[in-house]
């Protein structure tokens, strides 16, 4: 058989919390928030703001503060709520505006190299078992070094898919490309980041190696 | 067949191949030694992934509560279409907290001989927390015993004073704190970025300390009093509460209920179920209160005419009495070694809540605080602020100040500020590598300043 040299087609891997149910209330929520009920803001707030933190967290890393980016989110989209007339699910609308988010702190981030590689990621535990939560943690500090060296739109399609599990429409959406410039930038992120992870779980048998 | 690539071997460890191809490649794995393992590792990799992505992220929820929330509060105070109606604030609210700003020379005599009185005493033996010091103390106590000048007192003491004492702590980010007669109060968070003073009865007197921090609170059982702008007196008489602000503004955050500000030249009148019964300007007692805190009375709209405070008006209070005051922008003298006269209080009356009235100083020309007395932002608020975002371009950190220059642009009536506020709109895009934004926020502050002392900037800016 003969393969295809574009990118495969992709489906979203695991989906995402968010019922219909959910979403109903967070439209409800936005609403509320555009007649200037700030208690609605606070509600909404509460209810997304761990996806929000995890998914800022693994666009931008551990090396920033994700509370001030966490404020910097929510001010953009108290102010951004108000042209949202629902055309896309308000998840999507939220993960816009984090990726807006991390993309200027990424672009900041990327003329001070000199603040980018000041932690060494923890090494792997191969004795640990899986369910581990010392294990769990290692490979989280792993995920966020392999991050490191993707470029800042490759960053936010791979989290976005490969964390977040949102597919190449939903993602386009997020990030104004076509879907098939996301496959693309996702094809190529793949390849990078599984390079650098291959490298990281292998660090420590060279080092043990004689 | 011949062997996948990885973007085919990623896919079918993904699981995301039509079943044909799928059942094809897995029957060419069985054959092909290094196709399978290069699917090994793929799979090794999307394993790691999976563990990361349920993962929480490493956040400081109180502390990131506290940004969003506090900075859309302020947000939402700010523009007039947030804000709530007046009147229909429905939540208990009693408050207390104060800036003081307080350069007050004329009173060196007193506090030296208050403090040389004071310093007789040995410093407090075991105190834990070095960074909040005693200054002067009188009639004051914690768990651990009375506290005496020189020493220290411990995060999460409980401070208390009897009815003519006071304290004079210095916080760890070199603001003070003077508690009052009848006062009873602890010391929740003491760090140099972070400052909460739980006020459960009498009174305080904050003066700030020139510094970046995250919060600084005073909190009541029903409000919190969040520290925004720079001078202001919190009163609370029988059950209704009184805001007064002098200078700058105030963020008043009942809990459960509706925050708002409360700009210069205002003063709000809360009643016991926390309805806002009188909404005006400032009155000469307010200009009494504020006079003894130095220079600072003279951005009130009257005559400052300081008077004592009547004893049988302080004596049937219920609950927290806060004057507040803090500091202006910039500090006229170093911080190490300001004349603060509160330590030089002398003692108060056993009736007498409110801090003893002492003639007012001789003011010296302060333009921003004269100009503080106008409608809108107060500039000295609007001073700190963009001194503080200009500091943050210098360090990367400017994009979490674009709407607060924003803010500025649109609610000052300063025309130096929001010069100031464009340009480092402009600038701050300029560092995030947004050369479209920076070339927007430069044209418009072309638009507006043809002649303004950053057009050459602009100019440079916009052209490219």
């Amino acid at each position: 058989m003969s393969f295809p040299l574009s990118a495969p087609r992709t489906v979203v891997p695991e989906a995402p919390p968010s019922s219909d149910r959910d979403e109903a209330v967070l439209l409800a929520l936005v609403e509320r928030i555009k007649q200037n009920d700030l208690t609605a803001f606070e509600r909404l707030y509460r209810l997304t703001r761990e996806d929000a933190a995890r998914t800022l967290f693994h666009l931008v890393g551990r090396r920033t503060d994700v509370e001030d980016l966490l404020q910097e989110t929510y001010l953009r989209l108290l102010k951004a709520v108000k042209s949202f007339r629902g055309e896309s699910r308000f998840r999507t609308f939220l993960y816009r505006v984090c990726a807006n988010v991390a993309l200027s702190h990424l672009r900041w981030r990327r003329r001070r190299p000199e603040d980018s590689m000041d932690e060494v990621p923890e090494q792997v535990s191969h004795a640990a078992g899986p369910e581990d939560e010392a294990f769990r943690r290692q490979a989280q500090r792993l995920v966020e070094e392999a991050l490191e060296g993707l470029t800042a739109k490759k960053r936010i399609v791979f989290v976005y898919h490969e964390l977040c599990g949102m597919g190449p429409e939903e993602i386009a959406e997020v990030v104004g490309s076509s879907p098939n410039t996301v496959r693309s930038r996702l094809h190529h992120a793949r390849l990078e980041f599984h390079e650098a992870m291959q490298q990281l779980l292998a660090a420590p048998k060279r080092e043990t190696a004689p | 067949m011949t062997c996948a690539d990885d973007a085919m071997r990623w896919a079918f460890a993904e699981g995301s191949l039509d079943a044909p191809t799928h059942e094809e490649i897995a029957r060419h794995l069985e054959e092909c030694d290094d196709c399978r393992d290069a699917v090994m590792r793929i799979e090794a990799t999307r394993k790691v992934l999976r563990v990361a992505a349920g993962m929480p992220a490493p956040v400081d929820w109180r502390r990131a509560d506290e940004a969003v929330m506090g900075a859309a509060t302020v947000r939402a105070a700010k523009s007039a279409r947030w804000r709530m109606p007046r009147w229909s604030y429905a939540a208990g609210l009693a408050i207390a907290a104060v800036l003081v700003f307080v350069w007050s020379p004329w009173r060196a005599n007193e506090t030296a001989s208050t403090t040389a009185a004071a310093t007789s005493s040995a410093p407090e033996v075991g105190a834990v927390l070095a960074e909040v010091s005693v200054e002067a103390a009188d009639g004051a106590s914690t768990e651990s015993g009375s506290l005496v000048v020189g020493g220290s007192v411990r995060q999460n003491a409980r401070i208390v004073t009897d009815e003519r004492g006071s304290a004079l702590v210095r916080l760890p980010e070199q603001s003070r704190a003077r508690l009052g007669a009848r006062t009873e109060a602890t010391l929740a968070r003491a760090s140099r970025e972070e400052i909460q003073i739980d006020l459960r009865r009498g009174n305080v007197v904050v003066r700030a300390a020139h510094v970046k921090r995250k919060a600084f609170l005073v909190d009541t059982p029903e409000a919190q009093v969040r520290v925004v702008g720079t001078a202001f007196r919190v009163a609370r008489v029988e059950g209704q509460v009184t805001v007064s602000v002098a200078e700058g503004r105030v963020l008043v955050e009942p809990k459960g209920g509706d925050s708002r500000l409360v700009n210069a030249g205002e003063r709000v009148v809360i009643g016991n179920h926390g309805q806002y019964l009188e909404s005006a300007a400032l009155r000469s007692e307010d200009s009494a209160a504020f006079a003894e805190l130095g220079p600072m009375a003279r951005v009130l709209p009257e005559p400052v005419h300081p008077r004592p405070t009547p004893a049988t008006e302080s004596g049937a209070r219920t609950g927290p009495d806060v004057a507040v005051a803090s500091a202006s922008p910039r500090p006229t003298s170093s911080p190490e070694t300001p004349p603060i006269p509160i330590e030089a209080a002398p003692r108060e009356p056993a009736v007498q809540t409110d801090p003893p009235a002492i003639a007012p100083p001789q003011p010296e020309p302060q333009p921003a605080a004269v100009a503080a007395v106008k409608p809108g932002i107060p500039t000295t608020a609007e001073g700190l602020f963009l001194e503080r975002a200009g500091e943050a371009l210098k360090t990367g950190k400017c994009q979490n100040y674009l709407l607060g220059l924003q803010d500025v642009i649109e609610g000052t009536q300063d025309k130096g500020s929001r010069e100031t506020a464009y340009i480092l709109r402009a600038r701050c895009f300029d560092e995030q590598l947004d050369p479209v934004a920076a070339a927007q926020e430069y044209r418009k502050y072309l638009q507006r300043f043809p002649a303004g002392r950053f057009a050459d900037e602009a100019r440079r800016g916009s052209a490219e």
